[in-house]
């Protein structure tokens, strides 16, 4: 037993020193491009999935801001992009939650901040704003006019109404709305029906 | 574990719904994706939300009003005040890894050179810097103090030809012999582990104690010739010589445990109100007030606050896991757990949140990992999260 132990004593004091070499290296590597491009990547997903705690377009965006910050000071540590967007998520929705708490919303009973911070409703907005960023990302980067036609058709405005608004022909409407189909290639209800 | 089970799932709903938007499902994933969506109508609600688009053009406009670039600007503004605030604590997180280093050291080499075959090579990188308060100290007899565990081999000279060898981070003797057959009274000395430390003693009988953590070892340089005593605050592991003719003894708090020649765990921590005695191997007498028992290997006497004493029957595996860099806690408060964090790393905990003092943890928490590290872990499976501000890590309760 002892030896054992004291074999572990010594190998682990060593192992120790060597993780101190490593840990040192590792706050170097997280420099200021990877945080940007990390930004860039998923803010305005972020944004999005705090506004559905708080339904306040302001307030997420400044949580979001305080949590990127938390997830860079412990960043230099995780694994990959993806363990890094999951801990974002969780510090981002215990900072709405703590938000919504100290707002004193009465309306926002005990039982709803419960259900808002339950492990169903998480995946539920995780995967919805992760599919939404994603589908509008392809819809941001379609030429500028197929992007107003689809941004116009999506808010419920016909072909007639997005002509005169753009002081465009019907038919430009629809062959900028079939372009933009043929780009997009999405499989969905709301979009591209006609 | 579960956190990471549900990161996967999130992630592979995604991918299917991703797929099927872009209609690119191959014939296995439609199955799997399927028999998912039949598994709960929440699972059937998620798709079609997200099917009928209605929530895109509100996205679309949200999106619309951020300027990355301004943000951004924002962003990098308070990263910039951060740093400036943060680069003191950093530094000093530095010098905690330094002092931890310059302790063990010794102990390394000390193993580098029992394994030949072992090919490490040790890299020049590692500085040996002075933290003043941080270090391994023995406060000698007449009272001076020597720092220890700075210097790869030192001696340190006594009166009279007596040496203390502190030698790859643990100390022995060399003596004269006339001394250790005199009668004279020893003289007791002091070793002080800090928090965020460890360190080993032999003492002249041959007994190994290992020290972990924010302890401390009273004992003399020479045992007399009919019993050996010691004092102990804090956590050791001791492993005595055997000696029929003089009876080891060791005081912690008021318990004092007698022994011939065993190995055994001892606790007492002043910040805890406890201390416990585990038996290893062979048999111990530990003694309270007027109470005394015996102690079987697998069994530990415990003293509470009020002074009694009962005897359990234990995970030595757990007891001594310290030794081996991990603890196992089984339903123990998180203000137990966060106690022996706090010895482990030298960091204070401040609860904006004390209800959860209470919170009961079961897990594993190895030494190894960095002070935040180990903390994730406890972050993963309670509604706990933990700030880090210098040396003082802030806990709160994340709503319910």
């Amino acid at each position: 037993m002892l030896h054992y132990t004291k074999r572990a004593f010594a190998c682990r004091t060593y192992a120790m020193r060597q993780n101190l070499g490593k840990k040192l290296k590792r706050i170097k590597i997280a420099n200021r491009d990877d945080y940007r491009s990390f930004f860039d990547l998923h803010y305005k997903l972020f944004c999005q999935f705090a506004n559905r705690f708080l339904n306040d377009y302001e307030s997420s965006r400044d949580i979001v801001q305080d949590a990127m910050i938390h997830v860079w000071k412990v960043g230099s540590d995780f694994s990959d992009l993806n363990h890094m967007r999951a801990y974002s998520y969780k510090v981002i929705r215990s900072r709405c939650l703590n938000h919504l708490r100290n707002l004193r919303v009465v309306e926002k009973s005990e039982n709803e901040i419960g259900y808002l911070n339950s492990t169903i409703h998480f995946r539920n907005v995780v995967v919805e704003e992760e599919i939404y960023s994603f589908i509008c990302g392809k819809i941001e980067a379609l030429p500028d006019m197929q992007r107003r036609v689809i941004e116009m058709h999506v808010k419920g405005m016909s072909n007639e109404d997005i002509a005169t608004f753009l002081n465009i022909t019907v038919n430009t409407v629809r062959t900028h709305k079939q372009r933009a189909k043929a780009t997009l290639k999405l499989e969905l209800e709301n979009l591209l029906v006609s | 574990m579960q956190d990471q089970d549900s990161n996967k799932e999130i992630n592979q709903i995604v991918e299917w719904i991703k797929a099927d938007l872009d209609n690119e499902l191959s014939q296995e994933q439609r199955v799997a994706f399927q028999q998912w969506l039949k598994e709960s109508e929440e699972n059937q609600h998620l798709y079609e939300r997200i099917k009928s688009s209605e929530a895109i053009s509100e996205r679309l406009h949200f999106r619309n009003s951020i300027s990355l670039e301004e943000d951004w600007v924002k962003l990098s503004k308070m990263l910039k005040e951060q740093r400036v605030a943060s680069s003191k604590s950093k530094r000093f997180i530095f010098f905690q890894y330094a002092a931890v280093a310059a302790v063990f050291v010794g102990i390394v080499s000390l193993f580098l050179v029992h394994t030949n075959d072992d090919q490490v090579v040790l890299s020049q990188d590692v500085e040996r810097i002075e933290v003043p308060g941080s270090e391994v100290i023995l406060t000698l007899a007449n009272g001076d103090k020597v720092s220890l565990g700075n210097e790869e081999k030192r001696d340190i000279v006594l009166d009279e030809g007596h040496r203390i060898k502190d030698s790859f981070g643990e100390l022995s003797y060399t003596a004269p012999k006339e001394a250790a057959t005199s009668n004279t009274p020893s003289l007791y000395h002091t070793i002080s582990v800090p928090r965020g430390g460890e360190y080993k003693v032999k003492l002249e009988d041959g007994t190994e104690v290992y020290l972990n953590a924010d302890s401390e070892l009273k004992f003399p340089e020479f045992f007399a010739d009919d019993i050996r005593f010691i004092e102990l605050k804090g956590e050791a592991y001791l492993k005595v010589s055997r000696d029929s003719k003089r009876p080891f003894k060791v005081k912690v708090n008021n318990m004092i445990v007698e022994v011939l020649g065993t190995e055994f765990n001892l606790r007492a921590y002043r910040d805890e109100d406890f201390c416990a005695a585990t038996l290893v191997e062979g048999a111990v007498k530990v003694m309270m007030n007027n109470d005394e028992v015996e102690i079987k290997p697998g069994q530990q006497a415990y003293v509470n606050k009020e002074e009694k004493m009962e005897v359990k029957t234990v995970d030595v595996h757990a007891v001594i896991g310290w030794m081996n860099g991990d603890v196992v806690f089984r339903n123990e408060s998180l203000d137990a757990v966060l106690k022996t964090v706090s010895r482990w790393y030298d960091v204070e905990f401040d609860y904006v949140s004390p209800q959860v003092k209470n919170f009961r943890i079961t897990g594993r928490v190895r030494k190894l990992d960095d002070v935040m590290e180990t903390l994730a872990t406890i972050e993963k499976i309670n509604a706990i999260s933990f700030t880090k501000n210098n040396r003082v890590i802030e806990v709160e309760e994340i709503i319910p």
